[in-house]
C-alpha cells in the first residue's frame, strides 16, 4: 500500500515535472512579447523598453529563467504579473472563488441530473424513455458549450429580458443574493449540460453493470424488496465506478469554465487564463496552469485513494 | 436500437458532406460576396434561404462551405492522429517496459493540461489557417488512439497465432503490421470515428476564440463569434451554424457508438 502510495507518488511529480516544462517553453517560444504593451506608447525608447526587459527577468537565457521560475514556485512565490505587478498566488485565489461558486453549482447539478437518468435508463433498459436519454446525452455531448450559451442569452436575455446575459452581479448595484442567483443561473446549466451528459452515460452503464450480476439476483431469489435492492445492492455498488469519474471531471471543470466564462464574462480563473494568454502574461497563465496540473493530479489520486475504501477487493493493488 | 441510430448518424453525415460539396456549386451566390442592401435578411426571404449575415452574405452558402472546411479538418487531423498514435501505442505496446513508461508520462502530462490552453499556445506558433488547426489538433487527439492501440497490441502480444508466428521466425515489423494491426482495425475504426467528431468540436472552439480559420473564409466557429454582436437583431446567425456543427458531430458520435456495438458485441449486449 506505501510502496504503491510512492510510486504514486514519484509518476506525479515526474508529470508536473513534464508540464512545467512543456508549459514554459511553449508560452515563452510562441510569438508575441509581454513587451508589446510597452513598446506601443510614444516616447519609449529601446533603453527603457530594455530596463523593463531586464526587470521582468527576460533578458536571461531561457533555462536560467525556468530554473529562477521553478525555485519561486516551490518556496510559494508564483512570480508578479507583468500587467499590473500583483502577485501571481493572490490573483488566482481572487479569482478562484467565481469559478468554483461557477463550476460547483454546474457540478452539483450535473450529478445529479445526470445520475438521475443514467438510474432510470439503466432499470428500464431498452424502453422508450432509455432510448429517448441514451440520444439526448449524445445529443448534449455533441453540441459546442457556447452555443448553448449564445442561444441562451438570446432567448432568455434578449428576447425575453427574463435574466441577465454576463456578469457576476448588475454593474453598479449593490449586491444581493437574488442578483447574485439570477447571474449565476444561466452560465451554471450551461456548464452543466456537458457534464450531466458525461454522468448519465457513465452511471447507466454502471448500473447495468452491477443488474446482470449474480448477487442481484441471489437478492431477488431471497425475496429482498425491490427497494431495498436497489438502494442497498445496486446503487451501492454501481457508486465505484462513478467516484472514477468524479476524479476525472475535477480538471475538466476548469478547462469548461473556460469558454462559458468567456460566453457570459464571468469573473473567474478561465477568463483569467485566456487574458493572460493574450497579454503574454507569462507569470499568470503558467501559475493557473501549474495550478490546474496540480488539482488534475492531486485529483487522480484522490479516485485512487476513495476507490481502495469504496471498494476492499482493491486494497492491495500491487500487479 | 444502436444500429438504427449508427444507420441515422451515417445518412446525417452522408447528407451534410454532399450538400457541402455540390450545394455550393449551384447556389448564385459567393460565400464572400457583399451586399450592403440586403443585411441580416431572415431566412426564408427570397433567394436567400437561409437569410444573410451582417454584410449581407448568403448564410446558406457560408455555412456550406464552413461545414466542407470543418469536416475537411476534422476527416484529416483524424488520419494524422490515428496514423501517429497507431505508430506509438503499437511500439510501446509491443515492446512494453521503458519505451511504454516514457510515453504514458508523456501521454499523463499532455492530459494535465487544458485542451484549450494547449489549442490556443500551439495555435500562435503557425500562421492561423485550416492547415495549422489540422496540426495542433492532431497534436492534441493523438493520445487516445495511442493509448487504445497500446492495449489492445498488449492483450493480444501474448495469443497463440501471435507466438506462433513469432516461433516461425517473423520480424517485429511483420508481427506488427500483419497480424496485431489488422486485428485491432475494429477498435482503431471507432476511436478514429469518434476523433472525427471531436476535431470539428476543436476546430469550433478555436475558431470561436479568434485563433481558428480567419475571416473573411467561412468557418462555423467564427461565424458564432461574428453573431454574437447581433442577437438582437437576428438570432439566427447564432442558431444556424451551431445546428450545422450538432448535425455533424451527432451523426458521427452516433457511427462510432453504433461501430462499437458492431466491434464488441459483448459491451453492446450490456451497454
Amino acid at each position: 500500500m506505501t510502496d504503491t502510495f510512492v510510486s504514486r507518488l514519484a509518476r506525479m511529480v515526474v508529470t508536473l515535472a513534464i508540464v512545467s516544462v512543456t508549459g514554459f517553453l511553449l508560452l515563452h517560444l510562441a510569438p508575441g512579447d509581454p513587451l508589446a504593451q510597452f513598446a506601443l506608447s510614444p516616447g519609449m525608447t529601446e533603453t527603457q523598453l530594455g530596463m523593463i526587459r531586464h526587470q521582468m527577468g527576460l533578458d536571461v537565457p531561457l533555462p536560467v529563467q525556468y530554473l529562477v521560475w521553478v525555485k519561486g514556485l516551490l518556496f510559494g512565490d508564483w512570480g508578479r504579473s507583468f500587467r499590473d505587478h500583483q502577485p501571481v498566488l493572490t490573483i488566482i485565489f481572487g479569482h478562484l472563488g467565481a469559478t468554483l461558486e461557477l463550476a460547483g453549482t454546474a457540478s452539483l447539478l450535473a450529478t445529479w441530473a445526470g445520475a438521475s437518468m443514467g438510474v432510470y435508463g439503466a432499470f428500464r433498459q431498452g424502453s422508450r424513455g432509455d432510448t429517448m436519454m441514451t440520444i439526448l446525452s449524445v445529443v448534449l455531448l455533441s453540441i459546442p458549450t457556447f452555443w448553448f450559451g449564445l442561444v441562451f442569452i438570446s432567448l432568455f436575455s434578449v428576447r425575453l429580458g427574463w435574466l441577465p446575459s454576463g456578469n457576476i452581479h448588475t454593474v453598479g448595484g449593490a449586491f444581493s443574493p437574488g442578483d447574485y442567483l439570477r447571474h449565476l443561473f444561466l452560465p451554471a446549466i450551461v456548464l452543466a449540460l456537458g457534464s450531466t451528459a458525461i454522468w448519465s452515460r457513465y452511471t447507466r452503464n454502471a448500473v447495468a453493470e452491477v443488474l446482470g450480476q449474480d448477487y442481484i439476483r441471489t437478492a431477488r431469489a431471497k425475496g429482498l424488496s425491490p427497494r431495498r435492492i436497489r438502494y442497498r445492492h445496486v446503487l451501492r455498488n454501481a457508486l465505484l465506478p462513478m467516484i472514477t469519474l468524479a476524479g476525472l471531471q475535477f480538471p475538466t471543470l476548469l478547462s469548461g469554465a473556460l469558454v462559458t466564462e468567456t460566453v457570459f464574462t464571468w469573473p473567474g480563473i478561465g477568463r483569467l487564463f485566456l487574458d493572460s494568454l493574450e497579454y503574454r502574461d507569462y507569470p499568470v497563465a503558467m501559475g493557473i496552469l501549474m495550478f490546474s496540473a496540480v488539482l488534475a493530479t492531486f485529483g487522480s489520486i484522490l479516485t485512487d485513494a476513495l476507490y481502495a475504501v469504496a471498494d476492499p477487493r482493491l486494497r492491495v493493488s500491487r500487479q | 436500437m444502436k444500429i438504427r441510430t449508427a444507420s441515422t448518424g451515417m445518412v446525417m453525415v452522408v447528407v451534410l458532406a454532399f450538400a457541402c460539396v455540390v450545394l455550393p456549386l449551384l447556389l448564385p451566390f459567393d460565400p464572400l460576396e457583399i451586399d450592403l442592401h440586403h443585411r441580416f435578411l431572415p431566412p426564408l426571404s427570397g433567394s436567400h434561404v437561409l437569410g444573410t449575415d451582417e454584410i449581407g452574405r448568403d448564410t446558406l452558402v457560408r455555412l456550406l462551405v464552413g461545414a466542407r472546411t470543418s469536416l475537411l479538418i476534422g476527416l484529416s487531423a483524424m488520419a494524422l492522429s490515428t496514423l501517429t498514435g497507431c505508430l506509438t501505442g503499437g511500439l510501446t505496446g509491443f515492446y512494453g517496459g521503458w519505451t511504454r513508461r516514457v510515453l504514458m508520462r508523456i501521454v499523463d502530462s499532455v492530459l494535465c493540461f487544458p485542451t484549450i490552453f494547449l489549442l490556443l499556445t500551439l495555435a500562435s506558433f503557425g500562421q492561423p489557417g485550416a492547415l495549422t488547426i489540422v496540426g495542433i489538433v492532431s497534436l492534441v487527439a493523438w493520445m487516445e488512439v495511442s493509448r487504445v492501440v497500446d492495449g489492445q497490441v498488449r492483450a493480444l502480444r501474448g495469443r497463440e497465432f501471435v507466438v506462433a508466428v513469432e516461433a516461425m521466425g517473423a520480424s517485429a515489423a511483420h508481427m506488427l503490421l500483419r497480424e496485431l494491426l489488422p486485428n485491432i482495425t475494429g477498435a482503431i475504426i471507432v476511436v478514429s470515428t469518434l476523433n472525427v467528431a471531436r476535431a470539428i468540436l476543436m476546430e469550433a472552439y478555436v475558431s470561436y476564440l479568434g485563433n481558428g480559420i480567419q475571416p473573411p473564409q467561412p468557418s462555423l466557429g467564427a461565424m458564432l463569434n461574428d453573431a454574437q454582436e447581433y442577437l438582437r437583431p437576428d438570432p439566427w446567425l447564432a442558431i444556424l451554424p451551431g445546428l450545422v456543427i450538432a448535425v455533424a458531430v451527432i451523426g458521427l458520435n452516433f457511427i462510432g457508438d453504433g461501430l462499437r456495438v458492431a466491434v464488441d458485441p459483448r459491451q453492446g449486449r450490456r451497454a
